[in-house]
């Protein structure tokens, strides 16, 4: 029973996911206007055949507005996960397999971008570069880089004292193939998990920056960004911070109904994923 | 054991400190933009390139890397940032004076996480698979994806905008102290019930709970001298990072309620490209959560009856 209703839950968040990525990939297609047309004369018009969610204080297509946020909602959080994904995995597996020195100096970068909290760390690093999509994406990477590396650090530690491994390296096994064929296809689960539910909390974070206004300007279509140009007109137009915000939310929720799904059909235990 | 640890973590600290210094003197340098001409350019609009060499004399940002490193953790050691560009002050000064009003949302923010989540936490594991903790499994969901900024601006248009009773612009008003407050602990709050509920759970068939109900022990006294004590260790230690994210992550709800705390001086500092601000700002950040963390890893240590019977 609690099987399949986790099940489903999985199946949710995967189609609320791919309904998102297809929002992201033919926003050009679907939407109904241009997202960056200003048109004065349709300020704040409500919803119609031609501005489904109504327009927004410049007069442009909030549907349309949305649907290419998803775009940079989702796409500036894949390319952070990417990067961190391709960094944290050979990296970590290779210094763990390797120990002593590499393995220090490995947890020493690890323990420089735990040192402070994510949000510290980007506001600091776009103050000293400046502000621009680049050095968001990669003061994101950086921020959560240790957390990440010391997850796939663990799980390589776990896999390594396990017998099978133990009688690879024994036997002559290379190490790359050690890595790569034995130990990787059996961290990947955990890696999936964390990793999944990492781009939601990436999507929060990212979209928290712009709403700030560190990282893209306010004219970009970005969820966070939106909300930033509702905030000032709350009090004539609150359903402009309603929107963005629910699009935030699903897209959050998708990612975590999925990775909670995928840990408990990997049977894995919620401390070792979530909080270690 | 304890000083032992306690040294460990010291080292660890200056490890880390000295680690960032780099850093950020390392960015400064690769930053495209000239702070001596920003500075020159924003005090006065006839800026020569004159003015500019003077400047950069005076900062000292003509010399070699490594000299202006060691003369800035000279004065660093000192607590002296140098003074902020934009107000001229110093920025030591300056980043410590915005600091009571994120204290004082972050303090409350931890009373809320620690008031709301303990008993939810245990009611939802208490009660497994019942209505309670389904409810209370679907608030913490909710309360882990749903955006800071979202709910923020939903307070401030309930409170503020449609009962007014809370000032839309302006802080200091006690309800704008505790709407930026639940904000910053709602997501905590999720966290820590989610983990709270999963350790008692984990402990709930476990051998010495059983004998302990066998030996007749209420309900109660169990879940408060067992259960609970088990699981605290861990969730302390949580609680404690915690603190020092909620610390950092002001700046959204200072940005909504508009308070003049230290996240929103760092993000302006961070907008403005004051280096001296965003330097002591890092340091600062750096110490604070390093002290929560710690503070917690201790008492989670003390906490386990594990640890104490080795030290004994």
């Amino acid at each position: 029973m609690t099987r399949l209703k986790v099940k489903s839950a999985a199946v949710l968040g995967l189609v609320l996911i791919t309904f998102m990525v297809f929002a992201a990939l033919f926003a050009g297609v679907v939407s109904p206007n241009d997202p960056m047309k200003i048109n004065l004369d349709d300020r704040f018009a409500p919803a119609s055949s031609q501005y489904p969610l109504g327009a927004d204080s410049y007069g442009r297509c909030i549907a349309s507005r949305l649907l290419h946020g998803a775009r940079y909602s989702l796409g500036i959080a894949a390319l952070v996960m990417c990067g961190i994904v391709a960094t944290t995995i050979p990296i970590g597996m290779a210094a763990t397999y390797k120990g002593g020195y590499a393995e220090r100096i490995f947890l020493w970068m690890c323990d420089i971008s735990m040192a402070l909290p994510p949000t510290v760390l980007v506001l600091a690093i776009m103050g000293i570069m400046g502000n621009g999509l680049a050095n968001l994406v990669f003061s994101s990477m950086f921020s959560y880089w240790g957390w990440y590396g010391r997850m796939v650090r663990s799980y390589t530690m776990t896999e390594m004292s396990k017998g099978y491994v133990i009688y690879a390296i024994t036997g002559g096994t290379s190490p790359v193939k050690v890595l790569g064929k034995h130990i990787l296809p059996n961290i990947i689960p955990g890696l999936l998990v964390l990793f999944s539910l990492g781009i939601g909390d990436t999507i929060l974070m990212i979209s928290g920056y712009s709403f700030l206004g560190i990282g893209l300007s306010g004219a970009v279509p970005e969820w966070g960004a939106m909300l930033n140009e509702a905030k000032s007109m709350l009090l004539q137009a609150p359903r402009f911070a309603v929107y963005p915000g629910i699009c935030v939310f699903l897209t959050v929720c998708a990612f975590n109904l999925f990775g909670e799904g995928l840990r408990s059909a990997f049977a894995l235990t919620g401390k070792g994923v979530e909080y270690d | 054991m304890l000083k032992k640890f306690l040294a460990m973590r010291i080292i660890h600290l200056l490890l880390v400190l000295i680690g960032i210094s780099f850093l950020s003197f390392f960015l400064a340098n690769i930053a495209s933009v000239d702070p001596a001409e920003a500075y020159v350019r924003r005090m006065s609009r006839t800026a020569d390139e004159e003015m500019i060499a003077q400047y950069r004399e005076e900062f000292g940002f003509n010399q070699s890397i490594p000299r202006q490193y060691l003369s800035w953790v000279k004065n660093v050691v000192q607590f002296d940032f140098g003074n902020s560009y934009i107000s001229g002050r110093p920025a030591m000064l300056e980043v410590v004076s915005a600091l009571p009003h994120t204290l004082a949302l972050s303090l409350l923010a931890c009373l809320l996480i620690l008031l709301l989540a303990v008993p939810l936490g245990v009611a939802s594991a208490t009660h497994p698979g019942r209505l309670a903790d389904k409810l209370i499994s679907g608030f913490s969901f909710v309360a882990i994806s749903v955006p800071g900024y979202s709910l923020g601006l939903l307070l401030l248009l309930v409170f503020g905008v449609n009962l007014k009773i809370m000032p839309v612009v302006g802080h200091g008003h006690p309800l704008s102290l505790l709407c930026g407050a639940v904000v910053l602990a709602f997501p905590m709050i999720g966290m820590l019930s989610r983990l709270l509920r999963a350790l008692l759970l984990e402990n709930l068939n476990s051998d010495y709970v059983i004998y302990a109900k066998a030996r007749g022990i209420s309900k109660r006294n169990v879940m408060r001298n067992h259960l609970l004590r088990t699981a605290a260790p861990a969730c302390i230690t949580m609680y404690g990072q915690n603190i020092g994210y909620l610390i950092a992550g002001t700046a959204i709800v200072e940005t909504i309620f508009s308070t003049p705390g230290l996240g929103q001086y760092a993000l302006n500092a961070a907008i403005n490209r004051d280096f001296p601000v965003i330097n002591a700002y890092i340091v600062l950040m750096a110490f604070c959560f390093i002290l929560c963390n710690t503070t917690a890893e201790i008492f989670g240590m003390l906490l386990n009856p594990a640890w104490n019977k080795e030290s004994a």
